[in-house]
């Protein structure tokens, strides 16, 4: 576990100036939140910081700059790491919200 | 997904949470960098989700530290359904139990199977068995290997000819066959004239029956007809033109001996210098099970520390599956052995040849045969080797029973 960790501040010091130095496109970069939707009841978010609110109908992380607000019905957090979440649910809609 | 791999083995369970905003646990918990799955919502303060069961100490810490109430439950994995099955302790032991008398059952011989002999042999035999530790419910680990149970029938009881020893699981099966006297087999004795069957000089006649056509003190060659099964062979033959009502053959069963000097000429050569091999009573035993050709030594890790080594090996197979793949289990016997040379003068060498060409000629010719005198005709010494060519005489039987043909 705490390798993880170690390995995430790692990638955080180093990536930045990798992605400068190879002059990569926003696709690569590691500390924005990514999310990935299939349809609309599984949904992959990487990279937030952190749940801010979660019930079965919302459920909101914050990312870099903002927040990320999602809305459906029946959600279950399939899995939950650090800086990665599954949720499984009936999407709707995501927004996102500079404030809350 | 890679963090979840193995959640079976280490096991993992259910946590209730109760409290304001239940959910902010489960962040707290990502946040320490423990892993959850499946969180779902209950209502507004109750949330439920699953951890790793070597998480939960640090969990319940976590709790106490913001003020949840958790529950746990609903254990799964490898280490509860251990603690379960180590609860009933009863079902392991008999199905150890069970295992262990499976195998020490099938090492047990359960029947004995004597068939094609009578029933005199057969409780002879099953003396001889009894006698050398073979009996039912023995085991077979502790039984002689089945080419020295043979031969040691073959030695006790002398009516078999042959017999046939096959272990095949918990049975051992013994096929035996009778040696068939010849009193058993002439119920009637067919006529038959008696021939010389070698070359020699007849010295004594003993005949019981039939009309002797030579003297002593004859020289008869191979084939010759020594007794005549026909009576009137010793009418003269004037008699037989005289009367005739006598038929031209009356056939008896020629009976007797013809004990005659005949003459072998043996060829012995005996080396010089000999190469033997003895064991000492120095020895160590190894066990290995072995599948296929692989080895795994199980006992016996000790390093003979004899020069030469002599190991006699005894398989046996503990399971015997289908399409003959066994687990064997081998005991290796190495014995302490010590090579000798020995060296012989030529006449040492001489007198052994003769007596050996006349141990194995002796053999050859059965008990009844005499040896009357050796004579050496030629000698000579040859790359190492003595070379002896003898002459020697013997006195035996040469009678040899012919049957009369009767023409049809």
């Amino acid at each position: 576990m705490k390798g993880e960790v170690f390995m995430g501040q790692r990638k955080r010091q180093l990536l930045p100036n990798l992605k400068e130095f190879f002059s990569l496109s926003l696709q690569f970069s590691f500390d924005l939140p990514r999310i990935t939707i299939i349809n609309n009841n599984s949904c992959h978010i990487e990279n937030h910081f952190g749940l801010v609110t979660y019930s079965t109908t919302l459920l909101v992380v914050k990312g870099k700059t903002g927040y990320i607000e999602i809305t459906g019905s029946s959600f279950v957090i399939s899995m939950m790491f650090k800086e990665e979440l599954f949720l499984e649910g009936t999407i709707d809609s995501i927004q996102f919200l500079t404030e809350l | 997904m890679k963090y979840l791999q193995g959640k079976f083995i280490f096991g993992f369970l259910t946590v209730y949470v109760r409290g304001e905003r239940p959910e902010l646990f489960f962040k707290e918990l990502a946040n320490s960098g423990i892993y959850t799955w499946q969180v779902i919502m209950q209502n507004e303060h109750l949330c439920q989700g699953n951890i790793r069961s070597f998480d939960i100490n640090f969990v319940q810490k976590i709790a106490q530290d913001h003020g949840y109430e958790i529950t746990l439950g609903n254990k799964r994995g490898l280490p509860y359904l251990f603690n379960r099955l180590w609860r009933r302790k009863e079902l392991i032991v008999a199905s150890l139990l069970s295992f262990i008398f499976l195998v020490g059952l099938s090492q047990v011989i359960w029947t004995i199977d004597i068939s094609g002999v009578s029933k005199e042999v057969e409780v002879k035999i099953n003396d001889t068995l009894k006698k050398q530790g073979v009996k039912l419910g023995s085991f077979k680990f502790l039984l002689d290997q089945t080419s020295h149970i043979q031969q040691n029938i073959l030695q006790e009881v002398p009516e078999l000819l042959w017999i046939g020893v096959e272990q095949k699981g918990t049975r051992l099966t013994f096929t035996g066959i009778e040696k068939i006297t010849q009193d058993n087999i002439d119920g009637k004795e067919s006529p038959q004239h008696l021939v010389a069957g070698k070359n020699g000089i007849v010295h004594e006649m003993r005949i019981t029956k039939g009309v002797p056509l030579v003297s002593i003190n004859d020289f008869v060659k191979t084939g010759d007809k020594l007794v005549s099964g026909n009576l009137f062979d010793a009418l003269p033959e004037e008699r037989i033109d005289e009367d005739e009502t006598i038929k031209d053959q009356q056939l008896v069963t020629a009976k007797g001996e013809v004990i005659a000097k005949t003459w072998y000429e043996v060829q012995v050569s005996i080396p010089l210098e000999v190469n033997y091999d003895t064991i000492t009573s120095n020895h160590l035993n190894k066990y290995y099970l072995s599948v296929g050709d692989k080895r795994l030594l199980v006992w016996g890790f000790k390093q003979p520390k004899f020069k030469f080594v002599h190991i006699e090996s005894d398989e046996r197979s503990i399971i015997n599956f289908k399409q003959g793949w066994p687990i064997i289990w081998v005991k290796d016997t190495l014995h302490e052995k010590r090579e000798y040379t020995y060296k012989r003068t030529e006449k040492e060498a001489k007198a052994m040849g003769m007596a050996q060409a006349k141990v194995s000629l002796k053999r050859q010719l059965g008990k009844n045969a005499n040896i009357l005198s050796q004579k050496v005709l030629h000698e000579a010494t040859e790359s190492g080797k003595v070379k002896l060519n003898l002459l020697i005489t013997v006195k035996e039987n040469i009678a040899k029973e012919i049957p009369i043909t009767q023409g049809d």
